[in-house]
């Protein structure tokens, strides 16, 4: 028996989904897979500065959307940060990748305990961002996810050529003219976006889960890039509803982490599958 | 290009100095040297395509790359794609396409029939659908050829493009070149085959820190010049052109 809450949970979960495959698609395309990780785990800073800001303004520590704006600054610096560190210091993209990712975190640990101690036990609701808690969904929720899929798919449609030309080649791109400097900054924002509308459903440690593996999954099979980003759109969703499902049937499982497992599944299946038909072709 | 100095830091640091030469259209030059010295890295400071900002002057048709970007292409080695990237053979033509209208717009099928005319003219027509992954490398490097003709670019420069190619590949590769010269357009290629070079191309530009030979294949590439630039160039700056 499947109730409101469910089927909301399920809407929101969805196009989640939907969206951070798409999204993901083209990150991974552009060799920024980690920046997901990055953002991620810098929207936590955030949240714990934004509620501390609430604290202090008097607006009160949950006030969403001061966190959301928060975690959104937090996040956005962190994935922008990590480009130009890996030209200047000659860190390379995973040293400035790893840097970036364990110097916010550690941050936010930081400020999260200062949380702590501060506000007697009014973080409870701020724990749940970790790993995200779809289950406890509402509607304004379903509607903010909804805004910002349209936004996202909308942009991601105007600048699927561009994103494919720098992706697959950048100086060609740049003798080209292809303004790539603003296309980069503009993927970076998108994947913003997907993770701060991801850390509700999946929390700042999973949420790369949602971004990075149904994209990775629609990678083994042959296509362009734009078949491949609807594909893991599909996948994206399909996991989302099973990870839903399955923690509804298993209600000790949390959802964030019923989802990620379905993706991972999927994927190694997939995998599988693949060599298996690699292997065959080669025989044949 | 004038003067052309380009590095990836310090001025005096710079790999290519007072680099000049003028390309003549329909001709296909080649751009020799031992390795490390520089060949690439002047083609890429000639494209902008340089951390640092390149002292001297290159133009283009009379003009700054910047304004005429579309009669302008650049064909990257091989190595520098992760052919792993989800698009055909055709997906990659079109963004030759793209390159020339601009990647707002929609490519027509105009477009596609432009991208398709450019395979065919590689000799690649029959993969079109083919993922790139599943290319061999000569077809690969064909592939980037295409992207530049779908383009309709005059001048085309290219990065090593016989690099780990085998005879048949480098022949097919060398034909297109020589096909793409008759209608005009100008070739400007970084190769290390010299003996290709002596037989197929119109000129040689000798780099090594800086231009120490310009002209005929033949007279460029004698074997005493080679031994000077190639074994023993302890100043080549003192032959600068």
């Amino acid at each position: 028996m499947i109730g409101a809450n469910t089927m909301l949970v399920l809407a929101g979960c969805a196009l989640f989904g939907a969206v951070s495959g798409a999204t993901g698609t083209f990150v991974l395309a552009r060799r920024r897979a980690l920046v997901s990780d990055v953002a991620g785990h810098a929207a936590l800073p955030g949240i714990a500065s934004g509620f501390l800001l609430g604290e202090v303004t008097g607006l009160g520590g949950r006030s969403p959307a001061l966190l959301v704006l928060c975690a959104t600054i937090t996040a956005l610096f962190a994935a922008l940060c990590v480009a130009p560190l890996a030209r200047l210091r000659r860190l390379g993209d995973d040293g400035a990748t790893a840097t970036m990712l364990a110097g916010s975190f550690g941050l936010g640990a930081a400020l999260l305990s200062i949380v702590q101690s501060h506000a007697s036990g009014a973080q409870g609701g701020l724990q749940t961002l970790l790993l995200g808690s779809a289950a406890a969904m509402r509607t304004s929720d379903v509607v903010v996810l909804t805004v910002l899929s349209l936004i996202v798919v909308a942009t991601l449609t105007v600048l699927a050529r561009g994103l494919a030309m720098v992706a697959f080649d950048e100086e060609h791109a740049r003798v080209a003219g292809v303004p790539v400097r603003a296309l980069d900054f503009a993927l970076i924002v998108l994947l913003v976006a997907c993770v701060v509308a991801g850390l509700q459903v999946a929390g700042v440690v999973l949420v790369v889960a949602f971004i990075l593996t149904p994209a990775a999954t629609a990678r083994l099979f042959a296509g362009s890039l734009r078949v491949t980003a609807l594909r893991a759109a599909m996948l994206g969703t399909a996991t989302a509803v099973a990870g839903v499902l399955a923690s509804r049937v298993l209600p000790t499982f949390p959802t964030g982490s019923a989802m990620t497992l379905a993706a991972s599944l999927v994927f190694f299946t997939a995998l599988v599958l693949h060599r298996k038909h690699k292997f065959a072709e080669r025989v044949a | 290009m004038r003067n052309f100095s380009c590095g990836y830091g310090a001025r005096d640091a710079d790999v290519v100095r007072d680099a000049s030469f003028t390309l003549e259209s329909g001709s296909m030059t080649a751009l020799v040297g031992p390795n490390g010295a520089g060949k690439s890295t002047l083609l890429k400071g000639l494209l902008g395509l340089l951390p640092v900002t390149p002292s001297g002057e290159a133009q283009f048709f009379g003009h700054p790359l910047a304004a005429v970007r579309a009669r302008v292409a650049f064909v990257p080695q091989r190595a520098e794609i992760d052919w792993n990237f989800p698009a055909s053979a055709l997906d990659v033509a079109t963004m030759g396409v793209a390159a020339r209208l601009g990647v707002f717009r929609r490519p027509s099928r105009e477009g596609r029939t432009t991208a398709m005319r450019a395979l065919a003219t590689v000799g690649l027509e029959a993969f079109a659908e083919t993922q790139i992954g599943e290319l061999s490398g000569g077809q690969q490097q064909r592939v980037l050829v295409a992207r530049a003709l779908a383009a309709d670019a005059q001048l085309l420069l290219l990065d090593e493009p016989f690099a780990n190619a085998d005879m048949a590949a480098s022949t097919k590769l060398l034909a297109t070149l020589r096909a793409l010269a008759h209608e005009g357009r100008t070739i400007l290629a970084v190769h290390h085959d010299l003996a290709s070079v002596r037989a197929h191309f119109d000129r040689a530009i000798v780099v090594a820190g800086a231009i120490a030979a310009d002209g005929q294949p033949r007279e460029v590439l004698d074997p005493s010049q080679l031994a000077k630039i190639y074994g023993i160039a302890d100043s080549p700056e003192g032959n600068a052109a």
